[in-house]
């Protein structure tokens, strides 16, 4: 680069990963954002956050609502890994059901098939998925970022043809007999018991999630979806970037798959659909894009709502499109940015929009 | 199958053009577009087998429902999302998928039906072959759609005016050219587009409310080998895919086909994203 120089730091008009997270980019906006809340706000509303889902098991009347609370937590991860890729980054992957799928085949196959234990099982889930997120990924990154939705979107046909019909996989009958997570020589497939087992999994990731969602990799990721151009101008290397956070995502996805097939203890092609895929989608835009805890919320609504809804069990999926559309039309920033965004009118604060 | 393929091709070109209108007018991609057929293939079901309208009378009504729908959305819906970071186009327009499959599966079912034909049902003798007349139909209606919309974008006014839309929008307000009218003149108008496809492609294949994401694919593969944003390359595409199509359903199984067509989709983003005829877009800034 010829002009401006000064601008774009001295090897290279790309900053590898390492640098950036030993370089951080000034900006009055990252001022604002490190001012607007202080670490320690952050760590106690995320406690309470915590503590408060903690209780919920405890709540619940049966065992049923507690079934439905576990899968809050498990669509908690993974609407979280595709707020990561969509709500910072700006890519679209319309896929989250398919890793979460593969990470689940993944430690099925590994546990029962080959018998190595549980933890093995759920870290070669994640690498599998974080390998195989980072080649759909790739090609679609040096193009159009519209191109990386459709492809993510066959590659959920395509995923379940494959699993549907490969005798590796189990074909349609899928593969039974997954083991359980066994804690403290505890068992813990019972409902309220796993609640605890993937909580802690989520309280990991979110905690990893806001780590750098607060570091200058986060304030990278997020300039790349604001502006890709001026990103890349500025020293970020979009490609990587993109690719870095897509692999992450996919392998936090693929450990919640393996969470699930260790709790259900079997794994089908029809578990994770492609509504499910665009299920998450709906969580992240309804929560609030550029939030993690609209990642929450959004898990909550496409987890409770459906139970809610199945009086309209029919017209329910529609309802669900219905709220997709309603949400962007009238909440654009979904239910966490829209909440803040009023907190911040209301305390005359600058309201940094999560996007532009 | 020669003439098959020219049939499936033409159909593939005319979804695919609509593809394309909704790009190059409002930067768009339409998840939507391949249900919109969908929805006009049932809408079809509806006039022909309960209201017992002849084709020739519900064909146009539904081309103009489906343009006046268009229209509405545009307003309504489309609009707001244009300007907006690009998912959300994604997601808006995937929610109106979402909601048409449903409410496809709910009024009619999720099995899927035959869709009586529109030309009758005996082969007919052309050129030595034996062919099924709605082939041949989707192939002379096709054509003919084709021609009428390239005599329709380069000769007439509102035609040009869409077109210098497409090209520069700032320029065309400046020229005096109603912008926000020709944007949703072209959603409608490529509503209509998949609307013709989804009527032509009905009694070829049997009508499901799942056959909406297929022929979404394929109409978008299709759009995106001729080159995204240009109806010439939408036509070439389209007859591409459309032989793609009959070969691989000829020779290996009718199952290989879905996979062979997504293949050449990624193979085409992969290596000439710009397609055949393609422009090449600047990223919006």
């Amino acid at each position: 680069m010829a002009s401006g120089a000064e601008l774009v730091d001295e090897e290279d008009s790309a900053i590898d990963l390492a640098g950036a997270m030993k370089r951080p980019v000034q900006s009055i906006t990252h001022l604002f954002e490190l001012q607007r809340r202080s670490r320690r706000r952050t760590y106690l509303a995320a406690g309470s956050v915590m503590l408060g889902l903690a209780i919920l098991p405890l709540l619940a009347e049966n065992r049923y609502h507690q079934h439905v609370l576990v899968f809050l937590m498990l669509n908690s991860i993974i609407v979280l890994s595709l707020m990561l890729t969509l709500g910072f980054t700006g890519q679209v992957d319309l896929a989250k059901a398919a890793f979460a799928a593969i990470g689940a085949y993944t430690t099925a196959i590994l546990t029962v098939r080959y018998g190595l234990p549980v933890p093995l099982g759920i870290i070669g889930a994640a690498l599998v998925s974080g390998v195989i997120g980072g080649l759909i990924a790739f090609p679609a990154i040096r193009t159009r970022t519209h191109y990386l939705a459709l492809i993510t979107l066959v590659f959920n046909e395509i995923q379940w043809n494959l699993v549907n019909s490969l005798e590796f996989t189990g074909g349609s009958h899928g593969i039974t007999g997954v083991p359980e997570i066994v804690v403290f020589n505890q068992g813990t497939r019972t409902p309220g018991r796993y609640f605890y087992v993937v909580l802690v999994a989520l309280g990991l990731f979110l905690w990893l999630s806001d780590r750098l969602v607060n570091s200058s990799l986060g304030l990278a990721l997020r300039s790349v979806r604001d502006n890709e151009l001026a990103a890349n101008a500025n020293g970020v290397n979009p490609t990587r970037v993109k690719l870095f956070i897509f692999g992450v995502s996919s392998a936090m996805t693929g450990v919640a798959g393996s969470l699930y097939a260790h709790y259900v203890g079997y794994i089908g092609p029809d578990a994770y659909r492609l509504i499910d895929s665009l299920a998450y989608l709906a969580a992240v835009i309804v929560g609030g894009i550029g939030t993690l805890g609209g990642a929450l919320v959004g898990a909550g609504f496409i987890t409770i709502l459906p139970e809610f809804l199945r009086f309209m069990s029919e017209w329910y999926l529609f309802v669900f499109g219905a709220i997709i559309v309603a949400v962007l039309l009238w909440l654009p920033d979904g239910i966490v940015g829209t909440a803040r965004r009023l907190y911040s009118k209301f305390h005359g604060d600058i309201y940094v929009k999560p996007h532009q | 199958m020669l003439l098959s393929g020219i049939g499936l091709g033409a159909i593939y070109g005319v979804a695919a053009i609509g593809w394309s209108m909704i790009w190059r007018s409002a930067r768009l991609i339409n998840f939507a577009q391949g249900d919109l057929s969908m929805i006009s293939a049932f809408f079809g079901l509806v006039f022909v087998q309960q209201m017992s309208l002849p084709i020739w009378v519900a064909g146009p009504i539904i081309l103009l429902l489906m343009g006046i729908a268009g229209a509405a959305a545009e307003r309504l819906l489309l609009r707001r999302v244009m300007d907006a970071p690009f998912f959300s186009g994604i997601a808006m327009t995937l929610g109106i998928s979402v909601m048409l499959v449903n409410f496809a599966t709910v009024q009619f079912g999720a099995h899927s039906r035959p869709f009586p034909a529109h030309f009758g049902r005996d082969p007919v003798a052309v050129f030595g072959t034996r062919v099924f007349p709605d082939t041949l139909g989707a192939v002379v209606f096709g054509i003919i759609s084709m021609v009428a919309l390239h005599f329709f974008l380069q000769y007439t006014w509102p035609g040009r005016a869409m077109r210098a839309t497409a090209q520069d929008k700032g320029a065309a307000l400046l020229a005096g050219v109603r912008v926000d009218r020709m944007v949703m003149l072209s959603v409608a108008v490529a509503f209509m587009l998949a609307a013709g496809a989804g009527l032509l492609l009905a009694p070829l294949t049997l009508v499901a409310p799942s056959m909406g994401l297929l022929l979404g694919l394929t109409g978008f593969t299709a759009a995106v080998i001729g080159g995204f944003g240009s109806v010439k390359g939408a036509i070439a595409g389209g007859f591409a895919v459309g032989f793609l199509d009959v070969i691989v359903t000829t020779y290996l199984t009718t199952q290989f086909k879905n996979v062979a067509i997504f293949t050449l989709l990624i193979v085409f983003l992969m290596f000439r994203p710009t397609g055949i005829y393609g422009e090449y877009f600047q990223e919006k800034m």
